[in-house]
C-alpha cells in the first residue's frame, strides 16, 4: 500500500490540527522534523510523544508527534501523527511538503478502509464503512471532479483535450509508420505546447484564487431597507474589532468587512436594501446584492419586529429559502408583530445579542471546517498534479521527433494525472481521434 | 452414430493461424491432439495480405516465439523482405514486419504440423459440437463421425456463415471459393451462444506481367534482415521489394459515381468493418479532401505471379473495380487474377470468455482468433497459443496460464477482449498498452521465456542460452556502473568523434545514457565481450533507466490490484450499496481479480472500492461468502 496523509481534525483556526500519515513510508515525514538541538530523529520509539520543530522551508511550527508501529495502529499500518498548531496556512504547507515526498492525499474514508482491510475493525464497523463509501459514490463525492466549480471543470476539460490532440498525432505516427501522414501534422504538435503551458499556469493560478476564496466564510446580511442591517453589522464589528476593507458610502452597493469570529476568518457583506423598484440604477444594485447573497455561505436575514411583514420582506425570505440562514427579528424592544424568526433581538438594548452571536459562531464553525476539508483535499492534490505536469512539459519541449516513445510516455503520464481528476480514460478516445483525423488503412 | 476409436485430449477446429498454434502447443505439452481443417492444402493460409508483423503485431510474433510458438520461425524461413519499422522513433515503438512467400509459408507450417508427434491433421468439415451437462466431450464431422475429446478449441476464422460480397453479387463462402460452415453456427446457437456479424475485406490480386514497375518507386527491406525468432540465426531466402503507387482524382471520381452500387452503402452488408482497414470507397467518402491514397504492391511469393494491392480493398462490383484500378499509375493495363471482395461472418462477443479463452457457457470449450472478433494473423496466432496451452493445462488440472497486461501485448489483447468486448474487428495497437516501454520486441524473452520453459514449450538448449545472456547483461551493467571514465586526452579524443565532451569523471553507464553515444562508444573506452543482443539490452537499459523505473512503479501498483483475487463463490448481491448495473456487469464478466473488475467497461472507482471491502470481509471471516 502507498503512504497516505490527511488531516484528521477540521482544518480551521484552532488550538491544534492533527495530520495522520499511514503506510510504510510514513517516517519519511521526519525529514522536516528536528529535535530542539537541531538533530534529526533516527528511529522514534512507538507510542512515545516527541516534541519537535517542524520546518519545511516555508513554514515553521512547534509540534508534537507520535509513532505507531504496524500492526498496532488505527489502520494496522505504520502510522505517524503530527499535532500542529491550528493554522490552515501551516497545514497546507506541511501537506504540500509531505505530498512531495511521494505520499498521496487520503481519499475520503481511506484510513477506515485500510483499518478494515487490515482486520483492525469488525464486521459491523465495516458495514458502516461500506455505507459511507456508497453514500459518497451516490452523491458523486468520491472523486470530487463533479464538485468543481464550472469554470475550473471546463478548464481541465480543455487542457485534457489539448493533451489528447497532441497524443493523437504522436500515437498515429507511432502506430501507423507506413501511412501517408504528412510531416506538417507532426510540426503541429509543437505549436500546442505553448497553449498547454498557458492553461496549466492558469490552473495553478486559479488554485490559489480558489484557495483565498475558500479561506474565509462569507456571511451576508440581507433585508429590506431600514430593518437595522447596518446596526447589526456595526454591532458585529464592535464586538470583534474588525478591519473594514470598504469605506461605507452612499454609492456602494455593499460593504465588505474582514473579521475573525471565534477564531474563524469571516468576510461579512452588508448588502443594499432589497426592495421593489423601477429605478434602473438601484435595480442593478439590488441584482448584485442578490448575487452576493446567493454566493454566501451563510445569510443573516433581518426582519423588523415593529412593522408588518411587507412584500419586500417576503421577497428576501423567498430568495434565501435554500440558503443556510439565520432569520433575525430586530427591534425586539418595539415588538408589535410575531414574524417567523430564529431569534428576536434588540441591537439598541443589547437584548439577546450574545445568543445571536453564539448561533452565528456555531454556523460559521460548521461551515469553516467543511470548506477547508474540501478545499485542501481537492486542491492540494490537483495543484500537485498540475505542477508535475508543468515539470513534465519542460521535458517534453526538449524532445524531438526522434523520441516518440519517451514523448508519448511523458504525455501519457500527464494525461493520467488528469484522468485521476476526471475519472475518465482516454485510450479509446485517442484511437477514435486517429481514425477520424487520419486516413489510416492499408 | 459412428464413433472414432481414438479419444483425443484436445481437438482443434480450423487450421488457420490460431488453430496451428493451438494444436502445436497442446501436442508439444503432451496432449494427444487432432487438428481439423476443411482443406489440408490450406493450413496456415494467408487469406489477406502476404505479410507478418507490423506495429504491435511484430511484438506479438516475438512474444509468441518467446513462449515457444511457431509463427516467428515460420516467417523467418519463408520471408522475402524484412524491415524494422519506426527505427528512428525509439526502441519502445520499434516493430518488425516481413513479406512472406505465401505458398512456402503454408507448406512449412503444414510440414511442422505433420511432423509433430502426438498431433493428427485431418481434413473434414466439423458440423457440430458434442456437449453433455454443460461440458464439451467431442465434435461431429460432416462424415457423421463423432470424435471424442476432453477439450475443444474452436478457431473457425471467417468461415461461420461466411458471406462474400462483390458488388450486388454475394454468395456463402469461408474464403474465396472455399466452403462456409453453416452447421457450426447453428450448433453454437443451440448451445446458447449469441452470434453477431462482422465484416472485413481484401483487395484484388494482380497479374505481375500487367504491372508497369518502371513507373513506380521500389521499397526494399532492411539491408541486414533481422529475424523474428530468437532461435533463427539468419534469413536465407532471396529478398524482394514492394512498390508504392497512389490513387488519384480519376480513381476517386469513378468511386463516387458508383457509390450507390456498393453493398456497404446500399445497406446489404450488415456486419461492422474495421476503422483502421477501410475499403477504398470508405476512404474516399470519409476523407473527401485527400487527393490521393497510398497503395502498396506486395509480391505474394518468389514464384507466384500475383501481386497484392495493399490499401485497395473494395466491395464494389467487378466492372467498377477494374476501371478504378486501371486509373492508377503503373496499373493502366492491369489484369485481375482475383477480384477484391468483402466478407461477413459470425463471431461471438469475447466477454463470454475467461482470460484462458475458455467459454463461460461450455466447460472445456475454447475460442480463438476471428471467432472472438479480432483481426490479423498475429492476433489470431497469439490467442491460439493461449487457448492451446490452457486446454492442455486444464487436462492435468494445472493452474491456468494467464498473460498480464504488463507482460505482453497478448495480455493486453485478451484482457481487452474479455472485459470490454468488441464493436469492430479488434486489432492490436501499441497505444492500447499502458506499459509500452516494457513491451518491447527486444526484451520478449526477458518477459516470457521463463514461462515458456516452465510450460515445456521452450527447449532446454534455448533456455540455457537465454539464461546465460541474461546473466551477461546483468554482469555488463554492473561492470559499466563500476568503471570510471575520466576526461583524459584519449577519452576526450574518442568522445569528440561523437561530438561529445566530458568535464568530470563519470561511470561508463552514466556516459552511455547520454544521447550522443551508443554502446560502441563505450566499447572504445572500456572494451566489451558482450554479444549483439546483450549490447542492445545494456544500451536500452542505460538510456531508458529513468523511464523504466517510473514504469515499473506503475506496474507495481497495477500488480497490487491484480493480486486481490475474487473468490469464485462470491455473491455480488450481498454487497451493501452496490448498484444493480454493477452487479450485472460483475456477474456477466466474472472477473478473477480486483484489477480486472476495475477494467470492466463502465465500472466506477466507488463500485470497485465496495467490492474490495467486501472481498476483505470474506477473507477476514474465513473465506466463505455469507
Amino acid at each position: 500500500m502507498d503512504t497516505i496523509v490527511a488531516p484528521i481534525t477540521p482544518v480551521i483556526r484552532s488550538a491544534v490540527t492533527v495530520l495522520r500519515i499511514s503506510g510504510s513510508g510514513c517516517l519519511k515525514a521526519l525529514e522536516y522534523l528536528r529535535k530542539q538541538n537541531g538533530k534529526t530523529f533516527q528511529a522514534p520509539e512507538p507510542r512515545i510523544v516527541y516534541h519537535a520543530l517542524f520546518n519545511d522551508g516555508r513554514v515553521q511550527d512547534d509540534v508534537i508527534f507520535y509513532y505507531f508501529k504496524s500492526p498496532n495502529s488505527y489502520t494496522g499500518e505504520d502510522v505517524l501523527e503530527i499535532s500542529f498548531h491550528g493554522n490552515p496556512l501551516i497545514i497546507k504547507s506541511a501537506l504540500g511538503s509531505f505530498l512531495s515526498l511521494g505520499m498521496r492525499f487520503a481519499e475520503p474514508g481511506e484510513f477506515t478502509r485500510r483499518a478494515f482491510i487490515n482486520g483492525k475493525i469488525d464486521l459491523s464497523q465495516a458495514e458502516a464503512v461500506e455505507e459511507m463509501i456508497s453514500a459518497k459514490s451516490e452523491a458523486g463525492l468520491f472523486y470530487s471532479y463533479n464538485q468543481l466549480k464550472g469554470g475550473l471543470k471546463s478548464q481541465i476539460q480543455s487542457l485534457k483535450n489539448l493533451y489528447v490532440d497532441v497524443l493523437t498525432v504522436v500515437e498515429a505516427y507511432i502506430d501507423f509508420p507506413e501511412e501517408d501522414l504528412s510531416d506538417r501534422e507532426l510540426d503541429y504538435i509543437f505549436t500546442k505546447y505553448g497553449l498547454i503551458e498557458i492553461e496549466l499556469a492558469s490552473l495553478v493560478k486559479s488554485y490559489s484564487v480558489l484557495k483565498s476564496v475558500n479561506d474565509s466564510v462569507y456571511v451576508s446580511i440581507a433585508g429590506r431597507p431600514n430593518v437595522g442591517k447596518s446596526s447589526i453589522l456595526n454591532c458585529l464589528l464592535k464586538e470583534n474589532r474588525a478591519i473594514v476593507s470598504d469605506i461605507p458610502g452612499t454609492t456602494r452597493d455593499f460593504i465588505d468587512a474582514d473579521m475573525t469570529l471565534a477564531g474563524h476568518p469571516v468576510k461579512i457583506v452588508d448588502t443594499a436594501g432589497i426592495r421593489h423598484t423601477e429605478d434602473f440604477v438601484e435595480k442593478a444594485g439590488i441584482e448584485r446584492s442578490l448575487e452576493r447573497v446567493e454566493s454566501s455561505h451563510i445569510v443573516i436575514v433581518v426582519l423588523d419586529l415593529s412593522a408588518e411583514l411587507t412584500d419586500e420582506d417576503r421577497l428576501v425570505l423567498e430568495k434565501t429559502k435554500d440558503a443556510k440562514r439565520v432569520i433575525v427579528g430586530n427591534k425586539a424592544d418595539l415588538k408589535k408583530y410575531d414574524h417567523p424568526t430564529d431569534i428576536c433581538i434588540s441591537i439598541k438594548t443589547g437584548e439577546n445579542v450574545h445568543e445571536f452571536m453564539s448561533i452565528l459562531e456555531s454556523f460559521i464553525s460548521e461551515e469553516d471546517s467543511q470548506i477547508h476539508e474540501h478545499a485542501i483535499a481537492v486542491n492540494e492534490r490537483q495543484k500537485n498534479g498540475f505542477q508535475r505536469m508543468l515539470a513534465s512539459l519542460e521535458e517534453i519541449k526538449e524532445m524531438g521527433c526522434d523520441d516518440l516513445d519517451s514523448l508519448s510516455f511523458e504525455l501519457r503520464d500527464s494525461l493520467n494525472i488528469l484522468s485521476e481528476i476526471t475519472g475518465e480514460s482516454y485510450t479509446e478516445e485517442i484511437l477514435s481521434n486517429i481514425f477520424r483525423s487520419f486516413c489510416i488503412g492499408k | 452414430m459412428l464413433v472414432y476409436d481414438k479419444s483425443y485430449d484436445v481437438i482443434v477446429v480450423g487450421a488457420g493461424h490460431a488453430g496451428c498454434e493451438a494444436a502445436l502447443a497442446a501436442a508439444r505439452m503432451g496432449a494427444l491432439t487432432a487438428l481439423f481443417t476443411i482443406n489440408v492444402d490450406n493450413v496456415a493460409h494467408m487469406s489477406c495480405n502476404p505479410a507478418i508483423g507490423g506495429l504491435a503485431k511484430g511484438n506479438i510474433v516475438k512474444d509468441i516465439d518467446a513462449l515457444g510458438g511457431e509463427m516467428g520461425k515460420n516467417i523467418d524461413e519463408t520471408g522475402i523482405q524484412f524491415r524494422v519499422l519506426n527505427m528512428k522513433k525509439g526502441p519502445a515503438v520499434r516493430s518488425s514486419r516481413a513479406q512472406a512467400d505465401k505458398d512456402l509459408y503454408k507448406l512449412r507450417m503444414q510440414r511442422v504440423i505433420m511432423e509433430q508427434s502426438g498431433l493428427d491433421l485431418k481434413q473434414g468439415m466439423v458440423e457440430s459440437l458434442s456437449i453433455e451437462n454443460g461440458e464439451i466431450n467431442g465434435i461431429i464431422a460432416d462424415t457423421g463421425m463423432l470424435y471424442r475429446a476432453k477439450k475443444v478449441v474452436l478457431c473457425t476464422g471467417t468461415f461461420l456463415k461466411g458471406l462474400i460480397h462483390i458488388g450486388d453479387c454475394n454468395y456463402p463462402a469461408g474464403r474465396m471459393n472455399e466452403f462456409a460452415s453453416v452447421g457450426m453456427s447453428d450448433s453454437l446457437t443451440k448451445a446458447g451462444f449469441h452470434l453477431e456479424r462482422l465484416k472485413t475485406g481484401t483487395p484484388a490480386r494482380l497479374d505481375v506481367n500487367t504491372i508497369d514497375f518502371s513507373k513506380l518507386d521500389a521499397q526494399h527491406g532492411d539491408e541486414f534482415a533481422k529475424p523474428f525468432s530468437f532461435e533463427t540465426e539468419s534469413i536465407s531466402l532471396p529478398q524482394l521489394p514492394c512498390y508504392v503507387t497512389y490513387t488519384n482524382e480519376k480513381t476517386h471520381q469513378i468511386i463516387r459515381d458508383n457509390m450507390h452500387r456498393s453493398p456497404l452503402y446500399g445497406g446489404v452488408i450488415k456486419g461492422i468493418g474495421p476503422r483502421y482497414c477501410p475499403s477504398i470507397e470508405d476512404k474516399v467518402k470519409k476523407f473527401p479532401d485527400k487527393t490521393r491514397h497510398q497503395i502498396f504492391l506486395e509480391p505474394e511469393g518468389l514464384t507466384s505471379r500475383e501481386y497484392y494491392a495493399n490499401g485497395f480493398s473494395s466491395s464494389l462490383p467487378i466492372d467498377v473495380q477494374i476501371a478504378m484500378y486501371r486509373t492508377v499509375e503503373g496499373l493502366e493495363n492491369v489484369e485481375f487474377v482475383r477480384p477484391a471482395y468483402a466478407i461477413e461472418y459470425d463471431f461471438i462477443q469475447p466477454t463470454g470468455l475467461y482470460s484462458t479463452l475458455e467459454t463461460k457457457l461450455v466447460k472445456g470449450l475454447y475460442f480463438a482468433g476471428q471467432l472472438n472478433g479480432t483481426s490479423g494473423y498475429e492476433e489470431a496466432a497469439a490467442q491460439g497459443l493461449v487457448a492451446g496451452i490452457n486446454a492442455a493445462l486444464a487436462i492435468g488440472g494445472n493452474e491456468p496460464f494467464i498473460v498480464g497486461r504488463e507482460q505482453s501485448y497478448i495480455g493486453v489483447m485478451i484482457d481487452d477482449l474479455v472485459n470490454k468486448g468488441v464493436d469492430e474487428p479488434y486489432r492490436m495497437f501499441t497505444s492500447r498498452a499502458e506499459y509500452r516501454l516494457q513491451l518491447r520486441e527486444d526484451n520478449a524473452e526477458y518477459r516470457l521465456t521463463d514461462k515458456g520453459y516452465e510450460l515445456g514449450l521452450i527447449s532446454k538448449a534455448r533456455y540455457e542460452r537465454f539464461c546465460l545472456e541474461r546473466q551477461a547483461k546483468d554482469d555488463d551493467i554492473a561492470r559499466l556502473k563500476s568503471v570510471r571514465i575520466t576526461p583524459s586526452v584519449e577519452v576526450l579524443g574518442v568522445l569528440a568523434q561523437y561530438g561529445g565532451v566530458l568535464r568530470n569523471p563519470v561511470s561508463a553507464f552514466e556516459l552511455l545514457k547520454r544521447p550522443e553515444y551508443d554502446y560502441s562508444t563505450i566499447e572504445k573506452l572500456c572494451g566489451s565481450s558482450a554479444n549483439e543482443r546483450v549490447r542492445e539490452q545494456v544500451e536500452i537499459n542505460a538510456k531508458y533507466e529513468g523511464y523504466i523505473e517510473r514504469q515499473e512503479n506503475e506496474i507495481e501498483k497495477f500488480r497490487k490490484t491484480e493480486s486481490v483475487k475474487i473468490p469464485d463463490n462470491i455473491e455480488y448481491e450481498g454487497i451493501i450499496g452496490l448498484r444493480r448495473e454493477y452487479i450485472d456487469k460483475l456477474k456477466t464478466i466474472r472477473p478473477a481479480t480486483l484489477g480486472q473488475a476495475a477494467r470492466i467497461k463502465g465500472m466506477t472507482p466507488a463500485a470497485v472500492a465496495l467490492l474490495h471491502v467486501h472481498i476483505s470481509k470474506i477473507k477476514n471471516s474465513g473465506g466463505t461468502d455469507a
